[in-house]
């Protein structure tokens, strides 16, 4: 089983949680009295607390957990010492950070040439943007995802409440990593692996690029509406209760994704009484180049006047019977009521002895036979490790610790 | 160095649209042999979707379908036609990956269960990947990744409490996914090399996606709250958006995290008094009064471009940068020395770019090798140089219209 050593912030703190979750075995290392990202919400009962931080409890499940400043001397030598039993380490710090330190990896891979180092940074480590101060939002910005993003008509947006661009960022690390690990195997090196924050927000963008490259056109952004080059198609409908998805598609190719869809959507209409203005058109028989915006409208209108008498539910009833690709937009609540989800026992319980408390997380991200790992154990507590990993691994006395401990070094 | 990872993996791609042509294309990227099984009358359905070269639409003129299939060799076969069986089984009993995306029992109807490939390559590691899983009760039910991005919630998170929900036109769970296919799939390879072992790997695309949801449904399983859309604010961090600068259309984000990094801003902005005021002193006060936060932030951004902006507030390490469109993205010099887009020349649409992924391994880094292949491009080649078929056998194949 490969040992992680993760070092990362909230900008990667995702990638330690894939790996552990497919069974590796993952050891967050934070600073004694724990990380600052600890100080992320939201909080288990609103009680911002570095032991209470839905946040942390979200990205460093399966991890187990132990502190360590990097900057003292002998916290150093202590790191070298898990580095040797190490296979690889996940680090999010500024560029330039763990060569001061004299554990960056060129100077750890000369004592270990099987060493896999992961490094997210916003830009690189290397380039003319490296030293830039950024964030979550600024990546987003910068990477091209926030001026694709929001309403036409107000300043652009990203998506809120969860640091996206560090999840992007986290999950490519996961996958790099492992990219790396695999290539030791034939090599018998490791290597280091540089993930770029911005980049990985670029990678999200789809056709934007290409859309500039090949067309010259630059993409905007367009709200509820799907945007094609001289068309807005709308994708989320206010139904009684909150908003469905779903979108016109004209044309005979796709099946129900296509003109088929939309007759099935009109037939259910009509079924009561509301297909007045649609029953006529021929939604298989043309194309979305043979329509105009003014189609488009008026039959928008007419959709989003059946959807406005429905709730999320009777909607999404109505989809699943005629075989129509419309599906409510969830909230938790939905996502928690989920049929799809409840059928296939997604939702896990996690034991907060701590809290006194259970609390249901989301499931594992893929099901695999035979099983790749399962969710073991909530995020650690501070330090929550020392024992097992200094003492019982790493040989060191009762007494060290104590000294260890009152030195600042864990 | 010039060893590609995965130079020795064979992948069989029976993939559409988004996440499974991802994955493949990411392994491709990193050396893997990678067949995409592609029928030449019913084409993947993003070669007929914009952005098309010059805006005139063509099979093989598609940006979108280009972007996601580079480096792959095609194989043009009708699964409708029982023949084609005789060459998608020699396909798969020389691969080491099955990845497929079809809606959930297309593939079982054409004979290639899970059950039915392992017969013919007893270690494969299939992986099947699709909107809602291979099993539950909803799972028949077709999607795509708009849609999805919609059933996980996003859009409620996304754009002012004052206005609908909102998105992006971009599909983003298929670009969330991959990631979560990929690792499992790379860890499932590296277990089989050293056991010998194949996997099943079901991907519910739902499942994976809502991971990077994960702090707000437990906010909702806790705390019962249901978090909504807040445009740009941050609950730690104030000043904390995207302000309007000169021109059109342009923007610059700003995050300010520390009372001391907001005191930078105020003497950036020329604005002692705004340093001292009060209502502005720490991170809690200022997130009472954003609003009025931001018109001030608005007052001295919309005077000056997003790059100075940026220039300004770099100086003095305030986290900021301009709001990038598409093609400010192509002329980023960061990205141009991360090398991000290669150019590569395509038989139809001439010099063009591709993405890399975000990942750069120091010993092995990837390339892009081939643009994405032109319709049945390497049908024969396939057919006769890999699978070493005779020319009279390809060409009976051909008139008996398997590879339509």
């Amino acid at each position: 089983m490969y040992r992680i050593l993760d070092l990362t912030d909230e900008k990667g703190l995702l990638c330690g949680r894939i790996l552990a979750d497919l069974g590796l075995d993952v050891i967050k290392i934070e600073k004694p009295g724990g990380d600052d990202c600890r100080n992320i919400g939201p909080f288990w009962k609103d009680i911002h607390h570095a032991e209470k931080s839905l946040f942390w409890f979200s990205y460093n499940l399966n991890k187990k957990g132990i502190t360590l400043d990097i900057m003292k001397r002998r916290g150093q030598s202590l790191f070298k010492q898990l580095v040797e039993r190490a296979d690889a380490i996940i680090e999010s710090f500024p560029p330039s950070y763990l060569s001061e330190l004299g554990l960056d990896y060129d100077s750890l891979a000369r004592g270990k040439p099987n060493l896999v180092m992961t490094s997210i940074t916003h830009y690189g480590k290397s380039g003319p943007y490296k030293d830039r101060k950024s964030s979550d939002l600024v990546a987003n910005a910068v990477g091209g995802y926030v001026y694709i993003t929001g309403p036409a008509d107000r300043p652009p947006v990203r998506i809120s409440k969860v640091d996206q661009a560090y999840c992007h960022a986290g999950s490519h690390a996961a996958v790099g990593t492992l990219i790396a690990l695999i290539c030791r195997n034939r090599l018998g090196l490791g290597q280091h692996v540089d993930i770029s924050i911005e980049e990985s927000v670029v990678w999200t963008l789809m056709y934007v690029q290409q859309y500039w490259d090949l067309t010259g056109y630059i993409y905007p952004r367009s709200g509820v509406f799907a945007h094609r080059t001289n068309l807005n198609v709308r994708q989320y409908w206010p139904c009684k209760d909150g908003y469905v998805g779903w979108r016109i598609f004209l044309g005979s190719s796709g099946g129900s994704f296509g003109g088929e869809g939309v007759k099935r959507m009109v037939e259910a209409m009509g079924e009561e009484g509301m297909a007045q203005g649609l029953d006529m058109v021929h939604w298989e028989a043309s194309g979305m180049d043979d329509v105009t915006q003014e189609d488009i409208t008026f039959w928008e209108e007419r959709f989003a006047s059946f959807f406005l008498t429905h709730t999320k539910r009777e909607l999404n009833n109505i989809a699943e019977r005629k075989g129509i690709p419309l599906f409510p937009i969830s909230t938790p609540a939905d996502l928690i009521d989920n049929v799809q989800l409840n059928s296939r026992h997604y939702w896990v319980d996690i034991e907060h002895p701590e809290l006194s408390d259970t609390i249901i997380y989301p499931g594992p991200f893929v099901l695999c036979d035979p099983p790749l790992g399962e969710l073991r154990r909530r995020a650690p507590l501070v330090g929550e490790h020392n024992s097992e990993i200094y003492e019982q691994e790493l040989g060191i006395s009762p007494q060290e610790m104590t000294d260890l401990k009152e030195e600042g070094v864990i | 160095m010039n060893s590609q990872v995965f130079e020795d993996i064979k992948v069989v791609e029976l993939c559409w649209a988004g996440v499974g042509p991802i994955i493949c294309s990411y392994l491709a990227y990193f050396g893997a042999e990678v067949i995409k099984v592609e029928s030449e009358s019913r084409p993947d359905p993003t070669r007929t979707m914009p952005p098309f070269k010059d805006n005139i639409p063509g099979i093989n003129r598609s940006g979108f379908y280009g972007n996601l299939n580079s480096n792959k060799l095609i194989c043009s076969l009708n699964l409708k036609n029982s023949k084609s069986k005789d060459i998608l089984k020699p396909l798969i009993r020389r691969c080491d990956i099955v990845v497929e995306s079809f809606t959930p029992g297309v593939l079982e109807r054409l004979g290639f269960s899970y059950e039915e490939v392992k017969k013919l390559k007893r270690d494969v590691i299939m992986l099947r990947t699709c909107m809602l899983g291979h099993s539950g009760s909803e799972m028949n039910r077709p999607g795509y990744g708009a849609i999805l991005s919609g059933l996980c919630g996003f859009p409620l998170l996304t754009g002012y409490p004052d206005t609908e929900v909102a998105g992006t036109a971009t599909s983003y769970t298929d670009f969330v996914a991959p990631q979560f296919a990929l690792a499992s799939l790379l860890m499932a390879l590296d277990i089989r090399s050293k056991t010998g072992q194949g996997r099943y790997i079901d991907q519910s695309q739902f499942e994976s996606s809502v991971h990077f949801m994960e702090p707000v449904i437990l906010d909702y399983t806790v705390n019962k709250r249901v978090r909504s859309r807040d445009g740009n604010r941050s609950s730690y961090a104030a000043p904390h958006g995207i302000y309007p600068c000169q021109g059109a259309d342009r923007w610059v984000a700003i995050a300010v995290f520390s009372d001391e990094e907001w005191l930078a801003l105020c003497s950036v902005m020329g604005r002692p008094g705004l340093a001292e005021d009060e209502k502005f002193a720490t991170l809690d006060l200022r997130i009472r009064s954003e609003d009025e936060l931001d018109r001030c932030i608005e007052m001295w951004t919309k005077n000056h471009t997003a790059e100075e902006i940026t220039e300004l507030l770099q100086r003095v390490s305030i986290a900021s940068g301009p709001v990038a469109d598409g093609k400010d993205i192509h002329k980023d010099p960061q990205l141009k020395h991360r090398e991000h887009f290669k150019v590569l020349d395509h038989p139809e649409r001439g010099k063009c770019t591709f993405d890399s992924p975000p990942i750069i391994l120091s010993r092995t880094p990837g390339g892009m090798r081939m643009p994405d292949p032109c319709a049945s491009q390497h049908t024969e080649y396939v057919c006769t140089k890999i699978l070493g078929m005779p020319d009279d056998e390809f060409l009976n194949f051909l008139s008996q219209g398997v590879f339509e």
